[in-house]
């Protein structure tokens, strides 16, 4: 029996416990001071105090303290720091990911960007700058737009798009002192040529300790705002038209991983102009992705339990032709965000929470009423995903599923997903990393007018009838206030129409 | 309407405003409420209460939500005219208060010269992220925060003669 310290939170450190249960292992989750009442800590059989989620050592205090095995870093956190990986290795016990060596290769945008060219993988055409001017000449010669990054940038951080070479060197300065600012440490800053409304899709890999390296087919993020993923599919409905992208972006990505030596879950993306079919790759995340779902769906193959099997040394019991695609998934992130207050981070507490259930619906979360969302973690508080044979069964499942889902106390996006699963672009699958931008403010007016028309309802409806069904309570009542009672078998009981009075 | 059948002048009443005509009571928490829409035409939609959530075929809400939307609604207003530094600094008659604490990175422009609207006045930092802040109009700069001062939440950044 293995013990596994979960160094993350929220609904990927409950899914890590679950893998770990699973294998009949035992989960270890952490927690700070103002997080300790969230749900991932019951998912452990203990929970252990950490001083942050970032403290390496208070970390690896912890998993000494439990006795740990393996530590799984989850997403997020520490999960792409080669640095921690080092210390859980060093601490004689097993990392849920690549070897240090792996992670910084692939980890550092240069360093892979370098990587893959050894590999023979197509990246865009870049060039490293140390100055404004070597900006100006460098934007000149790559033509059209750029866009200028720092090596370690990420999280929309160190990275800016220029329309014009002057404007690539006004912003170089800006790139490069984002890089020294957020991160500390030197890094690369270099130009890199834009490709115009493209598709991202990424390649799921999963390697054992031994050298054996499968993908596990692609998945499709491309409807985004702002490099943050909204939705994510597998298969892709691109990749799916065109079977070389397919070919290309499989191949491209084993090769990589074979060339850095890859072990364990990891996703190789790359963007693809939907024009000319030309895939590019960008990066390489070394962790489990936040999408992993999608591909778990299609593939039926648990990827977390793998990684844990992975971390313990096991050899990888999947060959390349067992990975099949069945089916079709669709993921819908819902965020703890204000769509009307440009998307800043919205607090409170979840007064109510009603999770779609259906067969054909998984929902990855950590919310329970009652619960308060905190601003200063992730704001990605629960994930939808739904499964169908085809495309628009997966598309129909989600949609009655986000219309099912009810998310209260904070703003949420939930309203903003369900018009965009109801647009032609996205129920065609024709969309690219800027369809979702392009049309926002037609959905949010959209999200508007049916959230006046659901309030004049409520206005009516609560008013009139349903408000006579409160619960009077002992105490001071407050878990009460505000709610209605309701039975399975029909309240009001007797119907109002039996006392022969009229609702409304 | 105010209850006595007149329309109600004042901002609640956008141009694509709908209102409700008819309610059915149909089965025990379940209606079809009638919409006419300012040209005149109707929809129909068949919602169910359950409990405190009310379903529409468009999706679930918790009535909480709803009932206290009057402040939603103009905070949506609100963003319709609001910058895409607007999360982060608040423009008042030309002068930009930042709404977290920040610290200045760079400053571009002097106090006296002349800056025309989207000119980037200076650089915060917050988060660790880099925002150019530009002038919310075309004016003369009175004042600027110093080049590695940290602001606190409402503190003033710049202030325009517009």
């Amino acid at each position: 029996m293995k013990r596994v310290l979960i160094a993350a939170r929220g609904e990927i450190a409950a899914r890590v416990a679950r893998a770990a249960r699973e294998l009949g292992w035992i989960p270890i989750t952490i927690y700070t001071d103002d997080d300790r009442f969230s749900p991932h800590v019951k998912a452990g059989l203990v929970s252990v105090r950490v001083s942050s989620y970032t403290d390496i050592d208070s970390i690896i205090d912890a998993a000494l303290r439990t006795d740990a095995d393996i530590v799984h870093p989850g997403y997020g956190f520490l999960s792409e720091n080669p640095d921690f990986a080092t210390k859980v290795l060093e601490s004689g016990m097993g990392w849920a990911g690549p070897s240090p060596k792996a992670m910084k290769l692939l980890g550092d945008k240069w360093s892979a960007k370098h990587l893959a060219v050894k590999a023979g993988v197509r990246t865009l055409p870049w060039c490293e700058v140390k100055s404004s001017e070597e900006a100006l000449r460098c934007a000149e010669k790559l033509g059209g737009r750029v866009i200028i990054k720092a090596s370690n940038a990420g999280g929309g951080r160190g990275l800016r798009v220029a329309e014009s070479p002057e404007e690539a060197a006004r912003l170089y300065s800006i790139v490069a002192r984002e890089a020294s600012v957020g991160f500390g440490g030197k890094a690369i800053v270099y130009l890199e040529k834009l490709i115009d409304h493209p598709r991202h899709i990424e390649v799921q890999i999963l390697g054992d300790n031994y050298g054996h390296i499968v993908h596990l087919f692609e998945r499709e993020c491309s409807v985004q705002r702002r490099k943050q993923k909204i939705i994510e599919e597998a298969p892709s409905p691109y990749a799916e038209k065109h079977k070389d992208v397919r070919q290309v972006v499989l191949e491209s990505a084993l090769r990589l991983a074979e060339e850095a030596e890859y072990s364990n879950a990891g996703t190789i993306e790359f963007i693809v102009n939907p024009r000319t079919g030309e895939a590019f790759f960008i990066e390489a995340n070394t962790r489990l992705q936040v999408e992993h779902g999608v591909t778990e769906l299609v593939t039926g193959i648990d990827i977390v339990k793998r990684q844990l099997l992975i971390a313990d040394d096991k050899r990888l019991d999947i060959n390349q032709e067992d990975v099949r695609l069945h089916g079709w998934a669709i993921e819908a992130r819902v965020y703890a965000e204000d769509p009307w207050n440009n998307f800043i981070a919205s607090t409170g507490v979840l007064k109510r929470v009603r999770l779609p259930e259906s067969l054909w619906v998984r929902v990855d979360h950590a919310v329970e009423e009652g619960m308060r969302i905190n601003e200063r973690y992730d704001t990605m508080i629960a994930k939808i995903i739904a499964y169908g044979w085809t495309r628009s069964e997966a598309l129909e499942r989600l949609h009655k599923a986000l219309t099912e889902t009810v998310l209260s106390g904070v703003e949420t996006n939930l309203d903003l997903l369900r018009v965009i699963v109801e647009e032609e672009w996205f129920q065609r699958g024709e969309y690219n990393t800027l369809t979702l931008e392009e049309n926002l403010e037609r959905l949010l007016e959209k999200v508007d007018e049916r959230r006046r028309m659901a309030s004049l309802m409520a206005q009516k409806l609560y008013s009139n009838g349903a408000r006579r069904f409160m619960v009077k309570t002992v105490g001071n009542g407050a878990g009460l206030l505000g709610r209605v009672a309701v039975n399975s078998h029909g309240w009001p009981w007797p119907p109002t129409t039996w006392r022969g009075q009229q609702l409304a | 309407m105010d209850g006595r059948g007149r329309q109600q002048r004042g901002e609640d009443n956008s141009s694509h405003n709908v209102r409700i005509v008819e309610v059915q009571h149909e089965d025990a928490g379940v209606y079809t409420v009638v919409f006419e829409a300012e040209d005149g035409s109707r929809s129909s939609v068949r919602v169910r209460v359950e409990g405190d959530i009310i379903s529409t075929p468009f999706g679930s809400y918790h009535v909480s939500e709803l009932l206290s939307a009057s402040k939603s609604a103009k905070r949506r207003r609100e963003r319709r005219k609001g910058s895409s530094i607007s999360w982060l600094v608040d423009f008042e008659s030309g002068v930009a208060k930042t709404k977290l604490s920040v610290k200045v990175v760079e400053v571009y422009k002097k106090p006296g010269e002349r800056v025309e609207e989207g000119d980037t006045v200076l650089v915060v930092e917050t988060m660790k992220m880099l925002n150019e802040v530009p002038s919310p109009c075309s004016g003369v700069l009175v004042e600027v925060a110093k080049s590695g001062a940290g602001v606190p939440q409402g503190g003033i950044l710049f202030r325009v003669e517009c």
